[in-house]
């Protein structure tokens, strides 16, 4: 009886391999040409330049040099130093609050509740998010006005708005449920019974975070820096409307460039943004050996 | 070793634990006994400290007192019904955990962590990930994960009960034999009677949060002191009846029908003439030769015909309709199985007088 089913079973499974692999290749395909052709081509356009509005077709690192000089280099640098803290700073929030909310004896209900909250910000479009905290946090906004009504200010606030806190805050408000969603997925399915048995060997509640709760969620960990991290990058609507042109990041010079036709150096800011992403995260990933084979943890996903 | 007084849990409305006390000697092997939601899971939480019990009098480990101590501070250690091995850590590193925690070195730990792989018998699998093990084998890297810790007490949660039949049977043998070699206190869960008769040195039999019945094997199975401790323990042939008479531990009983037999009480105190009591019997102790055994000072007799007969392969069950009720006779001789049978016999050792639990008082 058993050995018949199983022929049966491995029959249909046989069948079945063949067709999994034709998805497997259609993905391959599809992903290949609609993602990393056009980024191919964009990562070519880079070694152009423009001269006079048109661009010349001849290979040239001329671009590139560029981005070194004319103030980019320090716009660079500033976009990866808002886009690090405001994910460090994330990260320090998103943890603890991802932790409480999977494992912190919060009811079911409760959970999803929150769960369906962080997820109403995915409905609106980012920039009517934003601007909503210019008439908050301007000279003229409500934190002033209260500030003022209740007679802790002299006079009106004009720092809250137009400049580094600002695009800061307005930044980690936008990507809190993408940094919380993907720790609590991870967290959300470590079995309890792993964290009693720690605590039952004696491991102290430090010991139990350490070495068990953040190495089983560091795949939901890295999702969730990079989820942050790569659009923090690339940040358009926070940095021009909460910087109030005073916080030009990368993406402002993308703007900028695009605006004079100058296709090259789109593409080779947009490259230098991709190449940064991908120098943190192999960091990270490094960075994140110390805590336990990621290989290791993911595997233990399948099973 | 171990020692409760007054332990009881609440969970909302329902009481998981009602005033349960009891008590382990140091090297004792200790089965706690009970169906699903009996309550003793609870009351091995309760001891580990993964639960802080409602009410609780003493709560000792080890001869510390460990009320309100969290479970990382407790002299003992637990093996998981579902064994809870780290997933992201190879074997050794899984063993030495308690250890690591503690301070020790990492190479002493793993010096320590091979020996425990020693002691259950699975040298060489160090570096093995836990996802390559089989179950049986799981089970023997958590207890060596529990015991290298050296606790006080190591509480185990129905370790066996993920295995099959034939593994489960090695198993037990093996616990036993590590534990006298470890001389540790086992506090061991089972809802499996011939697990718990085959292995422990006293059985807690639980019911409803309460403890049913305490005692070594030989008493949970030949003297179960109520109705619900006889069925458990498996006596297949209970009747009603009513006590005629009490003679230190012998009673006689009127079955229905009127027929007298004689039985033996475990509490004879508890009861008294006129009570209703129930009458319990195994199977395997009921005779239905009509050989007259005389070196017997009360054999029971009643008369009965066969209704019905059921071969078991090492055994057969035979069902025989008497004037007191249905009882089922088991016999090991299938080769004589007589074609009719006039009645039936057993001992009166045999024969359990239980009250009955209407008479009883709450």
């Amino acid at each position: 009886m058993a050995a018949v089913s199983r022929s049966a079973l491995s029959k249909s499974l046989s069948r079945l391999r063949p067709a999994s692999n034709t998805l497997v290749n259609l993905y391959f395909v599809l992903w290949f040409c609609l993602v990393i052709i056009p980024l191919l081509v964009l990562f070519s356009f880079s070694f152009f330049e423009t001269k006079s509005f048109v661009t010349t077709y001849t290979p040239t690192l001329n671009t590139w040099l560029s981005l070194l000089d004319s103030g980019r280099l320090t716009v660079s640098l500033r976009t990866l130093r808002i886009a690090l803290t405001v994910t460090l700073i994330e990260f320090l929030i998103a943890f603890p609050f991802a932790l409480w909310l999977a494992k912190g004896g919060v009811a079911k209900s409760t959970q999803a509740i929150i769960l369906a909250l962080l997820t109403i910000p995915f409905f609106l479009d980012l920039s009517s998010r934003i601007i909503i905290w210019r008439s908050i946090l301007s000279e003229n906004g409500l934190i002033s006005h209260l500030l003022v009504e209740s007679g802790l200010t002299s006079g009106p606030v004009d720092w809250l708005l137009y400049n580094e806190w600002a695009v800061h805050f307005g930044m980690l408000v936008t990507y809190f449920p993408t940094m919380v969603l993907p720790i609590y997925m991870a967290i959300s399915i470590i079995d309890d019974a792993l964290i009693q048995a720690s605590a039952d060997l004696g491991a102290s509640r430090k010991d139990t975070l350490l070495r068990i709760i953040v190495p089983l969620s560091l795949p939901g960990i890295l999702a969730g820096v990079i989820l942050t991290l790569g659009p923090a990058l690339a940040a358009w609507i926070e940095p021009s409307m909460l910087g109030g042109g005073f916080v030009n990041l990368l993406s402002n010079s993308v703007e900028s460039a695009y605006s004079a036709l100058r296709y090259p150096v789109v593409a080779a800011l947009s490259s230098f943004v991709m190449l940064m992403l991908a120098i943190l995260v192999v960091a990270l990933a490094i960075l994140a050996r110390r805590f336990g084979s990621l290989g290791a943890v993911f595997s233990t996903l399948r099973s | 070793m171990l020692e409760i007084e007054g332990a009881t849990h609440r969970y909302g409305e329902l009481t998981a634990l009602d005033n349960v006390s009891l008590s382990a000697r140091q090297g004792e092997f200790l089965t706690i006994l009970g169906e699903s939601g009996s309550g003793k899971t609870t009351l091995l939480r309760v001891i580990s400290g993964l639960e802080q019990p409602t009410e609780v009098g003493k709560l000792m480990i080890g001869g510390e007192n460990v009320v309100g101590v969290p479970p990382s501070r407790r002299n003992c250690t637990t093996v998981f019904q579902s064994y809870a091995l780290f997933p992201h850590m190879s074997v050794a590193e899984n063993i030495a955990y308690g250890l690591v925690v503690r301070g020790i070195s990492r190479d002493d730990a793993r010096k320590q962590a091979s020996k425990a792989l020693e002691t259950v018998r699975l040298p060489g699998f160090e570096d093995r990930r836990v996802s390559q093990l089989s179950g049986g084998q799981k089970q023997r890297v958590a207890i060596a994960r529990a015991i290298v810790t050296r606790p006080a007490v190591l509480l185990l949660d129905e370790p066996l009960g993920a295995l099959d039949e034939r593994l489960r049977l090695n198993m037990q043998n093996e616990l036993t034999d590590l534990q006298r070699q470890l001389k540790t206190t086992f506090v061991y869960i089972t809802h499996s009677q011939e697990e718990a008769l085959a292995m422990s040195d006293r059985i807690v039999l639980m019911r409803s949060g309460r403890i049913e019945q305490l005692g070594t094997p030989s008493e949970l199975f030949d003297l179960p002191t109520s109705t619900f401790a006889a069925e458990f323990m498996g006596f297949e042939n209970l009747l009603p009846g009513v006590a005629r008479s009490v003679d230190g531990n012998l009673v006689s009983v009127a079955l229905s029908g009127g027929s007298p037999v004689v039985g033996i009480a475990a509490n004879p105190a508890g009861i008294s003439q006129g009570d209703l009591v129930t009458i319990a019997i195994r199977a395997e102790r009921l005779s239905h030769s009509d050989v007259s055994r005389k070196q017997c000072r009360h054999l029971n007799t009643l008369a009965g015909t066969k209704i019905d007969q059921r071969y078991r392969g090492k055994y057969s069950d035979l069902d025989i309709e008497t004037a007191a009720g249905k009882l089922k006779v088991r016999t090991w001789d299938n080769a004589s199985l007589p074609e009719e049978i006039s009645s039936v016999s057993w001992r009166a050792e045999d024969c359990i007088v239980l009250p009955t639990a209407a008479n009883r008082k709450t």
